[in-house]
């Protein structure tokens, strides 16, 4: 009874102890002052701010994979975006303010991927760069109820519709069509005729997939399907059955080492048909395998984002002045991707500013008033976020692999390249 | 140690984890949350491991069952955009919670015709299969795990209370708005506690003591009248449960499952947690639990200020790879001076403090 009696006074104790510390906690307070809109005087008139926007900064988030499976595409795209605010800010930022960046790496891993939202969700105005398709999926619920808008590193037409959702180019689908449309265009698939589509398991794989399957049904031919998983790195299986198939192309939407797989061993197996690609199954560290020549005689890569050879003054300068400050090592096409994003976010900012509103609404709201930016040729087509579940833009420069800077070289004169299908294709269809 | 000090420090424990989302903020919610969840799942596995002896390489299929059950029973089918969202059977989140473990109990049973067979390292590479087909059913069954986009965690709640941001809105205690993850983070304490102490008493009634026998000789145990494949089969059984209260307590702190949240990697972190935990310890199993989920997060926390890291993006040695290594140096050191685990450090500390002054031994 003694016992019992001294375990509950030490228990109130405590509770009044507890109570009276609890009473006195910061974090009520400190919530309350970050995460309400307020506004500010900048500049001398009154903007509507919110998380991570004070009077002379703008707070913006990076959440990618710099020591995980991505790390090399990642690597130069987190480079390029923080060289860019670096010179940005320089010139004066944007709306009078300064840019910081917090960068976070979650390793390609979903839980770490939450818990490194959790510590910078609160302090960031937006994602200026959100990396891997299961952190988006686990993530998403998250972002939708903060209003964060977030600039993906990835394509895929699945998340067209959330409005906090940026992606910059057309998605895996849109690419795949093109490229179909293109050989066509060059007599090298007709009417009727087989196409083989190597793809990963998931997002990436079934969107382009899908894209195939769209361009086939239009064009009265069939799709010869071969999934795999992404540890899967050697095509001879597959590249045996599409030959039997007898199929008159190749597609892939895999990882760069499935496509020198698939193309060295077509050429070598005598199938000796164009090998198109969706624009991550390329690296220029390819062109250094023994699969080069093989994918130089037939293979074509589609995407929105330039290759560095393509003749356009900001193109070139971009790439010069990343490789000043980096080196050679990592000029892979992450880095025309990466400013692209920069240059999204500036525009989006700036509009935000001109609306007088960098609440995470504002600033959504800013991003879904653009149409038409031009990005000098960075990204194919002039890119326009004003309608919800369409793509960024549909157009796409078809390239050729090449023993330049890059490894690519745009076909049809760096032309970007939209086809009729494309045009016409219905996402989710 | 006088009793009366040990009732007073759990007290004071108890209050600090009471009191704590009072000042942490979310990055600590979330890896406390994260940290209760694996605590669950390690105190199923050290039941199978430490105490029965049998080796489960499975831990992340049965978290999946758990996760994904709790989305399907608690889930609704909702359309939006292109893409249709999985069934969900819409049932009270409570019930949804329980059926999922039950689900979680009931997969565990159907794999103890095998598990109940074989022993030890055999186990473990017969359970191994189990990740792999698992990554494959939620990546094709899209109508239920919604394949490779996942699927939304239906918030939990209790008579009309929401672990979540409303319901009630700006609901507040001593002044500190709680939302959805300080309610969870009393959610989790709650299930923790609830799940030691069946973890205890189940080990200390003749199960717990049949479970041993069969682990320390198998023809003792049967000699003793223990039906060993009957006991092995059901230590399985229960160990998948506790693995799928926790995928319950992971779907909602995630608030959505993908596929690669449950893949082989994560099944290895259980067989850490209850090793450094000292194996067959119900508390070591939760103290471990918390070292192998928060450390890694915490180093990466504060790898940015650590020496020799560069900046992020920058060549040289990046803070998640610094972090890692500083995790697997403590996981080495653990393995060399606690080598029963910190169960049978605290084991050994208590023998000395309770010798006797003066004695010579």
């Amino acid at each position: 009874m003694n016992r019992t009696l001294r375990i509950v006074a030490t228990g109130v104790a405590a509770a009044a102890l507890f109570a009276a510390v609890g009473g006195c906690g910061s974090k009520g307070s400190d919530s309350s002052t970050s995460s309400s809109s307020s506004s500010s005087s900048g500049g001398g008139e009154s903007i509507k701010t919110g998380p991570g926007i004070t009077d002379k900064t703008i707070t913006l988030g990076i959440l990618t994979d710099l020591s995980g499976v991505f790390a090399p595409l990642a690597t130069p795209i987190t480079q390029t975006n923080q060289d860019y605010w670096k010179k940005k800010n320089a010139e004066g930022g944007v709306c009078n303010r300064t840019v910081n960046l917090i960068t976070k790496d979650h390793g390609y891993d979903p839980q770490k991927a939450v818990v490194q939202y959790r510590d910078m969700g609160p302090k960031v105005a937006a994602l200026q760069q959100l990396l891997g398709s299961p952190i988006t999926a686990a993530l998403l619920p998250t972002l939708k109820s903060d209003r964060m808008l977030s600039i993906l590193s990835a394509w895929p037409s699945s998340l067209l519709g959330n409005d906090f959702v940026i992606e910059i180019g057309a998605p895996y689908d849109v690419e795949m069509i093109n490229a179909l449309d293109y050989l066509k265009d060059q007599g090298k698939l007709k009417d009727g005729d087989k196409i083989g589509h190597i793809y990963f398991e998931g997002e990436y794989g079934e969107n382009g997939l899908a894209g195939t399957k769209y361009w086939a049904s239009k064009n009265g031919g069939t799709v010869v399907e071969q999934k795999i998983q992404p540890t899967d790195e050697d095509m001879t299986g597959q590249i045996a059955a599409l030959k039997r198939a007898g199929v008159k192309a190749i597609a892939l939407t895999t990882g760069p080492k499935q496509m020198a797989s698939a193309a060295g061993i077509a050429a070598a197996s005598g199938l000796n048909v164009p090998v198109i690609g969706n624009n991550p199954t390329f690296d220029p560290a390819l062109m250094a395998s023994p699969a080069a020549k093989a994918l130089a005689a037939n293979a074509i890569i589609a995407g929105s984002i330039s290759p560095w050879t393509l003749d356009q003054p900001k193109v070139k300068e971009v790439g010069n002045s990343y490789i000043a400050a980096h080196g050679k090592k990592n000029a892979k096409a992450s880095v025309q991707f990466g400013y692209a994003q920069d240059e999204v976010m500036y525009q989006i900012l700036n509009k935000a500013c001109e609306n007088k509103d960098l609440s995470r609404e504002g600033i959504i709201k800013a991003a879904r008033s653009l149409s038409n930016v031009d990005t000098a040729g960075l990204v194919a087509g002039p890119v326009s976020y004003d309608k919800l579940g369409e793509a960024s833009t549909r157009a796409v420069y078809l390239s050729k692999p090449a023993n330049v800077i890059g490894g690519l070289t745009a076909v049809e004169n760096g032309k970007a390249f939209e086809s009729d299908t494309a045009k016409s294709y219905q996402f989710g269809s | 140690v006088s009793k009366r000090w040990v009732t007073a420090g759990w007290v004071v424990l108890a209050l600090v984890l009471l009191w704590i989302p009072q000042y942490a903020e979310g990055f600590w919610l979330q890896t406390g949350i994260f940290s209760m969840s694996a605590a669950i799942a390690a105190i199923g596995l050290t039941l199978l491991v430490g105490v029965t002896g049998q080796l489960s390489l499975a831990t992340a299929f049965f978290i999946a069952i758990g996760a994904y059950g709790y989305c399907f029973f608690a889930g609704h089918k909702e359309d939006f955009g292109p893409i249709a969202s999985p069934d969900g059977l819409g049932l009270p989140p409570i019930l949804a919670a329980i059926a999922a473990t039950g689900l979680a109990g009931l997969a565990g049973a159907a794999f103890s015709p095998i598990a109940g067979r074989l022993k030890g390292i055999y186990l473990g590479l017969a359970s191994i299969g189990l990740v792999f087909i698992g990554q494959h059913i939620l990546q094709n069954a899209k109508s239920i795990t919604g394949g490779f986009n996942g699927r939304d965690a239906e918030a939990f709640s209790i008579f009309g209370f929401r672990f979540a941001n409303d319901h009630p809105d700006n609901f507040n205690v001593f002044g500190v708005p709680y939302g959805q993850l300080e309610r969870l983070w009393y959610l989790g304490l709650v299930l923790v506690v609830v799940s030691a102490w069946y973890a205890r008493n189940l080990l200390r009634n003749r199960p717990g003591r049949a479970l041993e026998a069969v682990r320390d000789s198998e023809v003792a145990a049967a000699v003793m009248g223990v039906n060993v494949p009957g006991y092995r089969g059901a230590a399985f059984t229960v160990s998948s449960a506790y693995a799928g209260l926790a995928g319950v307590l992971v779907a909602l702190a995630y608030q959505r499952v993908v596929p690669e949240s449950f893949n082989f990697l994560y099944s290895i972190d259980f067989l850490v947690m209850i090793v450094i935990g000292g194996l067959g310890s119900v508390g070591g199993a939760i103290v471990g639990a918390v070292i192998v989920t928060a450390l890694p997060l915490i180093l990466l926390h504060y790898a940015d200020s650590l020496p020799l890291v560069a900046e992020p993006g920058a060549g040289g040695l990046q803070s998640g790879d610094a972090a890692r290594f500083l995790y697997g140096a403590a996981v080495v050191i653990f393995l060399i001076y606690a080598s029963d685990g910190l169960a049978g450090l605290a084991r050994r500390f208590r023998l000395k403090s309770s010798k006797p002054k003066g004695s010579t031994a």
